[in-house]
């Protein structure tokens, strides 16, 4: 049977061109494994288009019914996007030797499909794991020592989310039999307390970078190959957010989580020098206001943060594939050692500032038009604190990728390096995302018609709007340019700073050293005291033994006579000689063993 | 930090000149001063749009002219000084490490 095939109303799963694409990319060499980065991205997107909403597909798995595919018109708008975020990030890949990394990009880019689309928990499981596996590669393919286990800690965090997931569904399908599988909103269950609610929500925080739980995020990608943050950061965390969508729209929790991811990562983005790494912490602010907005619950509200997933994805990428040009480049990503690029990476700086400017919204840029949904519905329903912390965030933004990010790389002070502009492919694929920022950033009708509900009543370009944006952004602005002018602006020094993973890269390895010193430890003393000295002693006796007991007996025998003629000494020696030999006759041995059975039996009576 | 840096024999870039930082600075300024202009005048002449509905406490603020720009201009002095001090509190390092701590 077809797996792939195998559906009633559609002809082949969503993901089927990627997923072809991979496997073929994993044989082919050169410039046409590279090709399948371009074609299978293409053919995708074609068939999204041709899908009807609605639609759905049913696979037979050891007597289950699996509803692998079901088309609405989020997963078709996800598909969109991680189709053309394939076809980008595969044009900026397109230089790629190695057939594992370009064949592993585009099955990890399959399973994100295969998330949208899934139909119910038991095939999201399935393709779950897949993003967990097939996404480390991007990380390993750097092959250093510090990529690899930065691969395994992200590995690690990874196959938790997905075991968490299955836990999760499981104790459901427990105890609700198989309507537990549906993807229904679990929101009611969780705010009653249900533990498979509440586990399920684990397993998507973990991908969402929940506070707490995002430091793998940090870790990874500032770790991985030049393009593997380009193709990291457009699907997991947005299979994550787009399957919180679906699972816990209006769960108030998530608007406090929301809120405090989209605040804490910005102080931390300030004092971090790599400039991938403060990507990544905007990144995680930057899903904090999608969690609000799913938080929040409306229908407006939820529009509101499945829009920015959109936009985030093409704008982060933009700047993450600037950011790995300048890597690629120069071989450089710290902020301490960059500096006067704009010079000889003229495109690269103007794509890098769209970015920028995206991710702060400003009006014309995409950020603008999806952000600004969140805020506004966050205000309307009288989150009064969650609108400050959103406010501040959008601020902070600013401040830390719109401007830090091109101004440290390309501007500030001349770090010396005249590198060559940016490979052509990587030019075109920034390209791409450049137009799409500013065209959605001009015509956001277009991404509000693919929304689930269209985005209804919604005009981002109305006067008070587009004042208050462009006076808080410049203000904010403005104290960034007072503070550098004033030199009081935290300079960029080669250092790391502590976050979470302080627990279990440093706390548990020195929890590690003292248990493995304390236990090794006793294990020490007691096999000093047991193999040593025990051991040594009971081996001594029954070696020697005899020979003393013998020893000990032979005077008083002689005296009695029983052991020849010979003089005292001789007769001692003699018996010494022999026990130690171990050949006197059974007889001896016998009559010694009889005379300590009494010595027992009297002693014991 | 600033932009001013340069190499005594690199090509001069329009950049490079501090009178054209100067001037793009000031540019920025009346930029900001234009923006703020425009929200009094707006504020005053026509009505601003309140995003808070009327039984929240925030209604009479928010629409007030120049609250945007007041909000951004301290949040990011306030991000600024709390960062430094994530960085170093009293001399000592807070969560800032040498960059080979995690190999340590």
């Amino acid at each position: 049977m077809n797996l792939l095939a195998s559906s009633m109303e559609i002809g082949a799963h969503p993901a089927t061109a990627l997923l072809l694409g991979g496997l073929v990319a994993a044989i082919l060499r050169g410039r046409f494994a590279s090709a399948t980065l371009v074609i299978a991205p293409l053919f995708g997107l074609w068939y999204i288009s041709t899908l009807e909403v609605g639609s759905f597909s049913t696979l037979n798995l050891f007597g289950y019914e699996i509803l692998s595919v079901a088309v609405d018109s989020q997963a078709k708008l996800f598909g969109y996007l991680f189709h053309l975020a394939a076809l980008v990030a595969g044009i900026y890949s397109f230089h790629l030797k190695d057939p594992w990394q370009i064949s592993t990009a585009l099955l990890y880019a399959a399973s994100a499909v295969g998330v949208a689309f899934a139909g119910d928990l038991l095939s999201l499981f399935l393709w779950w794991e897949g993003l967990a596996i097939t996404s480390v590669f991007q990380i390993w393919g750097r092959r250093t020592k510090q990529a690899e286990d930065s691969g395994f800690r992200y590995l690690f965090f990874h196959i938790s989310s997905g075991l968490l997931l299955l836990a999760g569904i499981l104790l459901r399908f427990h105890d609700q039999g198989s309507s537990a599988l549906s993807l229904q909103p679990l929101t009611q269950s969780l705010e009653s307390g249900d533990l498979g609610s509440l586990l399920i929500l684990l397993a998507i925080g973990i991908k969402a970078a929940f506070p707490g739980l995002h430091a793998w995020l940090k870790d990874g990608y500032a770790e991985a190959t030049p393009t593997g943050p380009v193709w990291l950061c457009a699907f997991t965390t947005k299979c994550a957010v787009c399957i919180l969508a679906r699972l816990f729209p209006g769960a108030e929790v998530l608007i406090s989580i929301g809120a405090v991811m989209a605040v804490f990562p910005i102080f931390y983005a300030i004092i971090e020098n790599d400039l991938r790494r403060v990507l990544c912490y905007s990144k995680i602010n930057q899903i904090g206001f999608m969690v609000v907005g799913i938080g929040i619950g409306t229908e407006l509200a939820i529009d509101g943060a499945i829009a920015h997933a959109f936009t985030h994805v093409l704008y982060k990428g933009l700047l993450f594939m600037s950011m790995g040009a300048v890597l690629f480049r120069t071989g450089e990503i710290r902020g301490s050692h960059l500096g006067g690029l704009y010079k000889t990476m003229p495109w690269t700086t103007g794509f890098c500032i769209v970015g920028a400017a995206s991710i702060s919204a400003v009006p014309l840029f995409s950020g603008f038009v999806s952000k600004s949904i969140i805020i506004t519905e966050t205000a309307r329903n009288g989150h009064v604190l969650v609108w400050f912390c959103l406010l501040f965030a959008s601020a902070g933004v600013l401040h830390k990728a719109g401007i830090k990010i091109p101004f440290v790389a390309f501007f500030s002070r001349d770090g010396g390096m005249r590198p060559k502009e940016a490979p052509f492919n990587m030019l075109l694929a920034m390209g791409i995302s450049s137009f799409f920022c500013v065209f959605l950033g001009c015509n956001p009708q277009w991404l509000y018609s693919m929304l689930p509900n269209g985005a209804a009543g919604y005009h981002p370009y109305d006067a008070t709007h587009l004042i208050t944006q462009f006076e808080i952004l410049l203000f904010s602005a403005l104290s960034y340019i007072m503070l550098n002018l004033k030199g009081s602006h935290p300079a960029e020094l080669p250092s790391v700073n502590l976050d979470i993973d302080w627990i279990y890269r440093k706390a548990g390895r020195r929890f590690m050293r003292v248990m493995t010193f304390f236990w090794n430890g006793v294990n020490k003393k007691v096999h000093d005291v047991f193999i040593g000295i025990i051991v040594k002693k009971v081996n001594s006796f029954a070696k020697s033994g005899q020979v003393y007991v013998l020893e000990f007996f032979a005077d008083p025998l002689h005296e009695i006579g029983i052991l020849g003629s010979d003089s005292k000494a001789k007769t001692k020696a003699r018996i010494t000689k022999r026990a130690g030999l171990g050949v006197h006759p059974v007889g001896l041995t016998a009559l010694f063993g009889l005379i300590f059975l009494l010595g027992f039996l009297l002693l014991a009576q | 930090m600033n932009k001013k840096n340069k190499k005594p024999n690199a090509a001069k870039r329009w950049l490079d000149k501090p009178q054209n930082i100067r001037l793009f600075i000031r540019g920025f300024y009346c930029l900001c001063a234009v923006i703020m202009l425009a929200d009094f005048v707006f504020s005053i002449g026509w009505h601003k749009h309140a995003a808070f509905s009327n039984d929240s406490g925030l209604h009479g603020v928010e629409p007030l002219p120049a609250f945007y720009g007041i909000f951004g201009f301290l949040s990011c002095l306030g991000i600024v000084y709390a960062s430094k001090l994530m960085r170093s509190w009293k001399g000592k390092n807070v969560l800032m490490r040498d960059e080979d701590y995690w190999d340590k």
